[in-house]
């Protein structure tokens, strides 16, 4: 209950922070242009749409199927951002997280979902996961996340190099 | 000479005297020897009943004394007895005085000869044994009349009708008081029917010709038709089965009533008849379709997690497309791209119809709805519906689809729910290997013992022998969360498609579930 209570809250929260954040929106594609954004999404018609959708705003995103590919870009080069889904073929996507905080801690995460459980969402949070989407997602949905994480790094002063 | 006349008188006298004498002993002599001869024969008569389960014994007709007896039973026919009273060792009288139903004044006609003998049974309560009693009068050597009485021990043919007489009576109790409707029919017409069965299907005449069937439900008839046919012809020794019925006999009038039936041929009365036993399962057989339903609603649950997966991806996806078009809408250089948009969006609304229209079809209530049908199609989209179940699990499934398969008549829903129902047991059961362990799912269809098999092989944990059996029960579960249903409702779907379920080990390791389907008769493929 308590935890449901958080995410309602969490949810609400994201509406309210959309009207007073137009501002950084409006400036969230440049400020992504210097970061590196990760997506991990099994289905091909969503990881293509928001490969298209990055690609169209100028931003870096690269997008793999599964956590295993992940995992191994993951071992080459840093990330900003880490959009993963929940459920993955193989490796899910909390198994995904849980070895991101160890390869990448300073990474922010996103956690994508199509069936909210009190447990998965317990073990994200556990995790340090920063935002969650829920599917069906919209591309409003992706920027309002992505703003919230920068405000967030953007007042601890940190982003990645 | 006056001596002389005195003299012959005297020899006169004396061969008069003489020849009194002679002949009165050769009169007694005579008797003497008859009188043995009698005797003779009596005690040869009498022999014969040292043979005979019970006696034979001779009484004065006055004093009821016993003048001679004979018989295996020494305590009532022992040699013993002669010269005491007849009814001290038998009779209603208590022994105190003459039977009440001593023969004696019976067994003389009025103008003194022998009457015809009397028989009768009576129970003697000094041995409590029954006995066949004949008695007649016969001359006594000294020329009396007397009774003769031959007594045969019946004691275990009473036993035996008694016997039967009860088990008769307990089976019409049986008959008569049984839960389940029982008809006895003689070419075709009825001739018996207990109360159950006169509730069951309203009081019908018992002339009633059945093989009208009218009090069968139309969609029952062809079923019951061919049942009735095959015990007919001897093509089957008893056939068992489901149908409908009106209550009243008649359509139109009553209830429908659900009844199990069986029917065997009988010898009853020395004339060919069919003995048919009904049960009402009306309750059952709502009960069934309510946990048919929850069962489906049950995997629905399950399958909805897969759905909402699969309707939100591609759902995100034209969100996404959507607004990134929205982004490009004006700006003419990325004509190219926004086409290719148009074509995925397409694509998405697409799959999720496709998608709904899955759902909506597995939810859809069961009657069979038989149509011919090659039996890979449901195959096919049972695989296609459990994918991302399997995918989740890690599983790949391996399709083995056999060319050249009859049709069956199948319904199409029924058989994909079956199958789906095997796919994600197996899935569930492989989920308890070792994290590693293969995880082989093989699907195969193929010709069988005349039938068309679709074989269902896993690498799971197996079942082991002794829940094989119990497997298919109602309500068995190894399941935590299970409600035992699935295979119950899978293997009574089979059932009713006239084929049947069967559990074996499967040489991945794992179980096998062999659904066997008959064929459509005459519609070979060649």
């Amino acid at each position: 209950m308590a935890l449901k209570g958080v995410v309602a809250e969490r949810l609400a929260g994201k509406k309210r922070e959309v009207a007073g954040m137009i501002a950084e929106k409006s400036t969230l594609f440049e400020e992504l242009r210097h970061l590196n954004l990760l997506l991990v999404e099994d289905d091909e018609l969503l990881r293509n749409s928001l490969e298209l959708f990055f690609e169209n705003e100028g931003c870096r995103l690269l997008a793999r199927g599964s956590a295993e590919e992940g995992l191994s870009v993951l071992r080459q080069q840093p990330f900003d951002v880490v959009i993963t889904d929940f459920r993955l073929p193989g490796m899910n996507g909390l198994d995904f997280l849980r070895a991101l905080q160890e390869l990448q801690p300073d990474a922010q995460k996103i956690l994508l979902t199509a069936y909210m459980n009190e447990n998965v969402l317990a073990e994200a949070f556990r995790l340090g996961v920063h935002e969650f989407i829920e599917k069906p997602l919209s591309t409003d949905d992706v920027e309002d996340a992505l703003v919230r994480i920068l405000n967030r790094r953007g007042g601890a002063g940190k982003i990645c190099q | 000479m006056s001596w002389i006349y005195p003299a012959l008188l005297g020899a006169a006298v004396a061969a008069l005297v003489t020849t009194f004498f002679c002949l009165k002993r050769e009169r007694r002599r005579l008797r003497r020897r008859t009188e043995a001869a009698l005797y003779r024969q009596l005690e040869e008569f009498f022999a014969i009943f040292q043979a005979v389960e019970g006696g034979a014994y001779v009484a004065d007709m006055e004093s009821h004394e016993i003048l001679a007896i004979t018989g295996r039973n020494q305590e009532l026919f022992g040699s013993n007895l002669v010269g005491s009273k007849c009814y001290e060792r038998a009779g209603l009288g208590g022994g105190r005085g003459p039977c009440l139903f001593c023969s004696n004044r019976i067994l003389v006609n009025p103008d003194g000869t022998p009457a015809r003998p009397v028989v009768r049974e009576f129970r003697n309560p000094a041995d409590n044994h029954w006995y066949l009693c004949i008695d007649r009068a016969i001359h006594w050597p000294d020329g009396r009349l007397v009774r003769l009485e031959i007594a045969i021990n019946i004691t275990a043919r009473k036993q035996a009708e008694e016997n039967l007489r009860r088990s008769e009576h307990n089976f019409r109790e049986l008959v008569e008081n049984s839960l389940v409707g029982i008809l006895l029919v003689q070419d075709g017409e009825i001739v018996y029917q207990n109360p159950e069965q006169r509730r069951l299907l309203g009081n019908m005449p018992n002339s009633l010709l059945l093989k009208d069937f009218t009090a069968i439900h139309p969609e029952d008839l062809a079923k019951v038709r061919e049942s009735y046919r095959k015990i007919n012809s001897g093509v089957v020794a008893q056939a068992d089965l489901e149908f409908r019925l009106y209550s009243g006999g008649r359509r139109r009038e009553g209830e429908l009533v659900w009844v199990y039936c069986r029917a065997r041929p009988i010898d009853f009365q020395g004339r060919k008849t069919m003995l048919i036993s009904m049960v009402d399962i009306s309750q059952a057989k709502e009960l069934e379709r309510l946990v048919r339903v929850q069962d489906k609603m049950s995997s629905l649950g399950r399958v909805a997690a897969g759905m909402a997966h699969e309707i939100r991806n591609p759902l995100s996806g034209i969100n996404i497309y959507l607004g990134t078009l929205q982004r490009m809408y004006d700006r003419p250089e990325m004509r190219a791209r926004v086409e290719e948009i148009f074509q995925r969006l397409m694509a998405a609304s697409a799959k999720i119809e496709a998608v709904i229209q899955r759902v909506i079809d597995f939810a859809k209530p069961g009657q069979l709805q038989v149509r011919a049908l090659d039996p890979n199609q449901p195959v096919a989209a049972a695989l296609e519906l459990a994918t991302v179940i399997l995918e989740r699990h890690g599983i790949v499934p391996e399709l083995e689809a056999a060319a050249e398969l009859p049709l069956c008549r199948i319904d199409r829903q029924q058989i994909e729910q079956v199958l789906l129902n095997l796919l994600t047991n197996s899935a569930e059961a492989m989920e308890q290997l070792p994290p590693g362990a293969r995880r082989l799912l093989r699907v195969r269809t193929l010709m069988a013992e005349g039938m068309v098999e679709i074989r269902v092989d896993d690498s799971g944990p197996g079942i082991p022998a002794g829940v094989r059996e119990r497997i298919l029960d109602p309500f068995y579960t190894t399941k935590g969360d299970g409600t035992g249903i699935g295979l119950n409702i899978s293997h009574r779907i089979i059932s009713d498609h006239g084929g049947r379920l069967e559990v074996a080990k499967s040489d991945l390791g794992g179980a096998r579930f062999r659904v066997m389907l008959p064929p459509e008769s005459g519609m070979r493929k060649t």
